[in-house]
């Protein structure tokens, strides 16, 4: 597959810090590309790079197979945009803004708007002025305003940032819809990890400015696995126990003194009578799926 | 750059600002010949109830033109960086420099427009309400005066567009364009004192030779562009500004991030 975005060794310095540090990657057509990272990780300053708002410190860019910046400028044509807040004139109306942004990209007839406003759910209220939107509107028109002109590539920054849950779930099945049959790429950041784990295809953990890690939804999945939280009245003579009759010494003890066993190589029976066999009280055990969440936890604690 | 200007000219016409603002010029210019008509009509013996000092006011203080060119660059542009336009536009791929080409071209179109109604307004009901004066061609040598300082008034427009892009705090902007509009001019008139060869440059920033070399008062208008020198001088200055302005717009738009 074609690769859309490639990004070698590419860094962002600013006058007191660092904000990407030598970022390396590649996008394919197509792909749903989740960033996650935490606030300061250097997502938003990655997306602006490839946005063209910002110029990198070092490292190269090539966009839709564009080296230099003026061909690049040429190839954004082809991308939709919303970064930290969508970007409207508040004293005009929702369908204004949009006929603003029509005459900027010189799209032909005005029937385009109507098709994207009823597609984010906003042509019910397109007279409203921008001034007077709700924050989930304001990011349906963001939304909106990205979506015209059929972008070949999207660049969401936190796009369901205000949205209700049902907000929410319009928004995630409208990015699945426009991946699948338009075959559009996506690059998509959010705090919400539950939520981009129902879309990404492929995401990159990025930490301190570092990518920490490039891998697909699907490897991902198979890596996360399966973990036992278990809660038992002596977590220390449990865990010495798990180690000198079960050979296990992958686990973590939280603060609240449950184990926390990954990797589980028997069954999840065989760690309860563990406990009681051996006269420790075992007071709650769940087994829980390994989350996009815990995964970055993880991750971001080894400092990989 | 075409679409980026059609849709900046799309915005302009659909929000209010530029009429309120026009509107405001106009109503006080109306005001002030209003006042001076009450005024003559009460006392048959008050002296300036006459177009030419009217329009004196004016006449007298062109840089005035500057400072409303400024207020337009506010109402137009203040919030294209606050509110995301600015990065929607980049995103978009329409570059830095076709972005201030394009800003500059439409706010001097959208100040014209906006100076020929206030004008309309001014000088038509100064010359309704009022007597003529002692200076019977007031209304052309205004005329002239403000078409011989129109390059340089967009010159100050384009300057503060770049000053925008350069500065992401507003207060800056407006400093930085005071003083290379007017504290550079006074500082070089009086470095000019001593030194002959500054104060020959001095002599060519508008905001001395307006000072110096327009005089209007009730006797009578001696003005800097009665002369073919000075008209010339209003212009060439005028084109010069325009392009060293317009050179550091383009070198400033080009490293903005936004």
């Amino acid at each position: 597959m074609e690769n859309i975005v490639e990004v070698k060794n590419l860094t962002k310095s600013y006058k007191t810090c660092t904000a990407l540090k030598q970022v390396s990657l590649n996008i394919k057509r197509g792909e749903i590309y989740g960033l996650v990272g935490a606030n300061g990780a250097g997502k938003t300053t990655f997306l602006k790079i490839l946005a063209g708002q910002i110029f990198p410190t070092e490292g190269e860019l090539v966009l839709f197979g564009a080296h230099q910046q003026r061909e690049q400028e040429n190839q954004r044509k082809r991308t939709g945009v919303i970064i930290e807040e969508p970007g409207f004139y508040p004293q005009l109306s929702i369908e204004g803004n949009l006929e603003y942004y029509r005459l900027q990209k010189g799209i032909p007839g005005k029937a385009v708007i109507e098709e994207t406003l009823k597609t984010v759910g906003l042509w019910e209220v397109r007279k409203k002025k921008g001034k007077t939107l709700s924050l989930g509107m304001k990011q349906r028109l963001g939304l909106a305003i990205a979506l015209m002109g059929e972008p070949e590539l999207l660049l969401l920054d936190e796009p369901i940032n205000g949205l209700d849950p049902s907000g929410i779930i319009e928004v995630r099945n409208l990015l699945k819809k426009l991946n699948q049959e338009k075959n559009i790429t996506i690059i998509i950041s959010s705090h919400i990890l539950s939520e981009l784990e129902q879309l990404a295809t492929v995401y990159g953990f990025l930490g301190k400015g570092t990518l920490l890690e490039q891998i697909s939804a699907k490897a991902l999945h198979e890596k996360c696995g399966n973990y036992l939280d278990i809660m038992v009245s002596d977590a220390e003579m449990y865990t010495m126990l798990l180690e000198k009759q079960f050979s296990h010494n992958h686990y973590l003890v939280l603060e609240d003194g449950t184990v926390r066993i990954f990797d589980l190589q028997q069954e999840p029976e065989k760690y309860s009578a563990l406990a009681s066999e051996n006269g420790i009280g075992l007071r709650a055990m769940t087994l829980k799926q390994n989350s996009l969440e815990d995964y970055y936890m993880n991750l971001a604690k080894e400092g990989k | 750059m075409m679409n980026y200007i059609k849709s900046e000219w799309y915005r302009i016409t659909h929000t209010k600002d530029i009429y309120v603002l026009t509107a405001i010029l106009a109503g006080l210019t109306l005001l002030v010949n209003i006042v001076l008509f009450l005024a003559g009509k009460a006392d048959k013996s008050f002296p300036y109830a006459t177009v030419s000092f009217s329009l004196s006011n004016l006449a007298c203080g062109l840089t005035l033109l500057f400072f409303v060119g400024a207020v337009v660059v506010s109402v137009l542009f203040a919030q294209d960086r606050k509110k995301g336009i600015l990065k929607n536009a980049v995103a978009y791929g329409i570059s830095r420099e076709k972005l201030f080409i394009g800003k500059s071209i439409v706010c001097a179109v959208v100040s014209v427009c906006s100076l020929v109604v206030v004008l309309v307004v001014y000088i038509g009901s100064a010359v309704l309400l009022l007597e003529q004066g002692v200076v019977p061609d007031a209304v052309p040598s205004l005329l002239k005066g403000i078409a011989c300082m129109l390059i340089m008034a967009v010159a100050f427009e384009v300057l503060l567009i770049a000053a925008y892009n350069f500065y992401e705090k507003e207060i800056l902007t407006y400093l930085l364009w005071y003083v290379i509009m007017a504290a550079i001019p006074r500082l070089s008139a009086i470095i000019g004192l001593k030194f002959d060869v500054v104060g020959k440059i001095a002599a060519w920033m508008p905001y001395n030779y307006l000072s110096n070399e327009v005089i209007v008062n009730m006797s009578g208008w001696e003005c800097l562009w009665d002369t073919p020198q000075g008209v010339a001088k209003c212009l060439i200055s005028g084109v010069i500004a325009l392009v060293v302005f317009g050179a550091m717009g383009l070198k400033i738009s080009k490293k903005m991030e936004v």
